[in-house]
């Protein structure tokens, strides 16, 4: 191992406070955080956190931004229960084409930004507003289907030692998105085309092609998160994706990501969902309300964002301070990982 | 200056303004907004079957029920012939309990004594024509506008009441027309769409107020043009006759303190509950509450209250809150809760984490819950579920207030409806109904089978 001085990263910061809010949560849980009914009931939001979140990361590492995805969930939460009809046998056919819809919506999202140039907040608040005027109508004014098919609500409760799928899955897609990014061609093409649009261009790429994929991904993303979430919850309406419009970027932004894009660590988002979520739920156990809760994520979105801008000008604060510090550190190396690289 | 670190800079600097805003944003969020989101807010209310009224509404009317009422075209006598037997059963169903009519405010016996009128098939179905359109012409009705003003119209609940409220006003001949509007939670939509039906015409505005206070002004003005206003349910507490002429509304507290004392009567006056809430810092929630509280500490003190948190309504927030009750370790033996749609998903997140439900108290009623309730008795996961009303039922004592006020006749600002919590009993889930169909709403089967979409 080299020595070198330490230089803190956005992830080893969420990693350690990831850790330390889980030991108060132990703490003040009186030892039952970890207890398989706590983890059974906890699991499926921070997998549904994380899922929408990474759909979130890939679209502000392009330099975009997705504010269409709580509307994209509470979508995809109406057409489960409308294709489905609440039968086990239509399950998959009502959850590949809701997913499949939301490809679609993704791609829209994508042309809006990338082909006619709408500033990214602008064509996905819009889109957004359009799919909760469909969802809406879609569902009805008394619908007649209002629970989801069975056989969804035993898979998405399904956990190992009260670890759920829900988490198992979030896990694997960001492993897969990590190793996608960093270890294959088209995932080195999409970074490359995320971090800087005019160096891809030059390079013989069509970078807005690649971009248009974030959003697509996103999209297909927030689908799955809303599959899960509807079966978790057994009756999805028209409120499902609302908590995920903020908080999906306050994850991304604790990772260590900043808004106008560039660099975004997969592993960092997931710990930065797991990070709100754990919060969130730690707050309602003491029994603060839910606009505390709201409080504190605005304030936790503020000290991320200011982390963000002292680690990425560290160079000019860290080597001073360290030198002035009365012991050395030992650690590995600065960031790297994942996927795009700065603009 | 390096190029790399001024294009460094000016990134941050637009991070830095974005998230002001969302910090700003999210600050403001947090302090609460005026919304007094009543029950019905976000999902649906729901059903159950209570059957004891329901030959008031089949295909035979009811004995000695004959309507002297929208059949009589443009007519000024708005009385109506009603049977004391069929009454009497519509009273117990609205109630689910034997409530005798003396003891319920007598609008609300005029209500619905109103609401056992048969109508025709062509009223029912011009009943569902303004049910699915903002405006529709009664044939052979008066020249009066009456507008439904829905703070917000998107749930199963809403809709119901909506038809509620329509088949009152079907049974007043001098109504010849109906508007209605939703403003989807927008304060600036609802203040508009009131003064819009002032300037349609409306004499007769009705309709549940989730903003409380804030509309008082806004109805005001509209009383001042000439108009007649009620609302249901949500309450604007500040309200005069100048703004309102009748609030149909319940007494919180009591309905705070009848659930205390049941959760006394279901822990044996020995236990710890916990209280689930709607929005943040809604005055419904935080009167039931304090009252609950209140009554346990000089009836049952040796209940108490050991967790509290905000569902916002929705079965998510409903479910993060039960993990999070879960997550306490304490073994409570009651949840009070002042809306049943959720409940179906608390009892599925206690079953998820191994643990045997606690008894539900909780205002309104349904379908899904009864049917989790039902297939959950003689296993071991049984619970105690008590519950109330559906309360759609109330849009039509407003019709009723504001006709009245119309006639001349005299009114009372605030109508207090009773709110008493009954036992969940066998056979209560109807499977034809939709799960979060109220089953206590007086629309007849044949109107809601067209009504489900």
């Amino acid at each position: 191992m080299s020595s070198r001085r330490l230089r803190p990263t956005p992830r080893w910061v969420i990693g350690i406070a990831v850790v330390l809010l889980l030991v108060v949560s132990e703490l003040t849980h009186s030892g039952a955080f970890f207890s398989k009914a706590t983890l059974s009931t906890l699991t499926p939001f921070v997998g549904v956190m994380i899922i929408a979140s990474l759909g979130q990361a890939v679209v502000i590492g392009a330099g975009g931004i997705d504010l269409s995805i709580p509307s994209t969930m509470t979508f995809v939460g109406v057409m489960i229960l409308k294709l489905s009809e609440s039968k086990d046998d239509r399950l998959w056919l009502a959850a590949i084409a809701a997913v499949g819809l939301c490809a679609i919506v993704g791609l829209v999202n994508g042309l809006l930004v990338e082909r006619l140039r709408l500033n990214p907040f602008v064509a996905t608040l819009a889109v957004g507003q359009v799919l909760a005027g469909v969802a809406r109508y879609l569902r009805g004014p008394v619908p007649r289907f209002t629970r989801v098919p069975a056989l969804l609500v035993r898979r998405t409760r399904w956990n190992v030692i009260g670890v759920s799928v829900a988490l198992l899955i979030a896990v694997g897609l960001m492993i897969a998105g990590t190793l996608i990014f960093r270890s294959t061609v088209w995932g080195r093409r999409l970074v490359a085309s995320s971090a800087s649009k005019p160096a891809a261009t030059l390079i013989g790429l069509n970078s807005s092609v690649f971009r248009v994929t974030t959003y697509i991904a996103a999209a297909a993303l927030s689908g799955v998160a809303a599959v899960l979430l509807s079966g978790q919850l057994g009756s999805p309406d028209l409120s499902l994706g609302s908590p995920y419009l903020l908080a999906t970027v306050v994850s991304v932004v604790l990772s260590g990501a900043t808004l106008s894009g560039g660099r975004v660590d997969l592993v960092g988002v997931a710990l930065g969902a797991v990070f709100i979520t754990v919060l969130n739920h730690d707050l309602r156990v003491q029994g603060y309300s839910s606009g505390f809760a709201q409080l504190v994520q605005a304030v936790v979105l503020g000290g991320g964002l200011a982390m963000v801008h002292l680690l990425g000008s560290r160079n000019a604060w860290w080597p001073r301070l360290s030198a002035a510090l009365p012991f050395r550190f030992l650690t590995t190396t600065p960031p790297s990982t994942t996927t795009p690289t700065t603009k | 200056m390096n190029p790399r670190s001024h294009k460094r800079s000016s990134r941050f600097g637009l991070t830095t303004n974005i998230a002001l805003a969302a910090a700003f944003a999210l600050t403001i969020a947090a302090c609460g907004s005026d919304a007094t989101t009543g029950p019905a807010a976000t999902t649906a209310q729901s059903a159950g079957t209570a059957t004891t009224a329901a030959a008031v509404n089949s295909a035979a009317p009811a004995a000695g029920a004959t309507a002297a009422t929208a059949s009589q075209p443009a007519s000024t006598d708005s009385a109506v012939k009603v049977d004391d037997a069929a009454l009497k059963a519509l009273i117990n169903k609205v109630f689910q309990q034997d409530m005798k009519p003396a003891d319920v405010d007598p609008l609300i016996v005029e209500a619905l004594g109103r609401a056992t009128v048969q109508l025709t098939s062509a009223q029912l179905d011009t009943a569902y024509t303004c049910w699915k359109g903002s405006e529709c012409k009664i044939a052979g009705g008066g020249d009066t506008t009456l507008a439904i003003v829905d703070a917000f119209g998107g749930n199963t609940w809403r809709r119901i009441s909506k038809m509620e409220t329509i088949l009152q006003a079907l049974t007043y001949p001098q109504i010849g027309r109906i508007i209605s509007s939703d403003a989807n939670f927008d304060l600036p939509t609802y203040q508009s769409q009131v003064r819009g039906a002032v300037a349609q015409g409306a004499k007769l505005i009705v309709g549940y107020n989730d903003f409380g206070d804030a509309m008082v002004p806004t109805f005001k003005d509209a009383q001042s043009a000439g108009a007649f206003v009620s609302i249901y349910v949500g309450p604007a507490p500040t309200a005069g006759a100048s703004a309102i002429v009748t609030q149909i509304v319940t007494d919180t507290c009591s309905a705070g303190k009848s659930m205390a004392d049941v959760a006394a009567k279901l822990t044996g006056g020995q236990g710890k509950i916990a209280f689930f809430n709607g929005t943040p810092g809604n005055p419904q929630g935080a009167a039931w509450n304090k009252c609950a509280l209140d009554q346990l500490a000089a009836k049952s003190p040796g209940v108490t209250k050991t967790f509290a948190a905000d569902t916002s309504w929705t079965p998510a927030g409903a479910a993060e809150a039960a993990s999070a009750l879960i997550a306490t370790g304490d073994p409570v033996k009651a949840i009070l809760y002042d809306y049943a749609d959720p409940l179906p998903g608390v009892i599925d997140t206690f079953k998820q984490a191994g643990q045997k439900p606690p008894a539900l108290i909780t205002w309104t009623m349904n379908n899904d819950l009864f049917r989790v309730w039902q297939d959950a008795q003689g296993t071991p996961n049984a619970f105690d579920l008590y519950y109330t009303n559906g309360l759609n039922w109330v849009a039509r004592v407003s019709v009723t207030a504001v006709m009245n006020a119309f006639l001349g006749h005299p009114n009372k600002a605030v109508v207090n409806y009773p709110l008493p919590f009954v036992p969940a009993q066998k056979g209560m889930y109807d499977k034809s109904k939709p799960g979060d169909f109220p089953g206590t709403a007086i629309v007849p089967d044949a109107l809601l089978a067209k009504m489900i979409g």
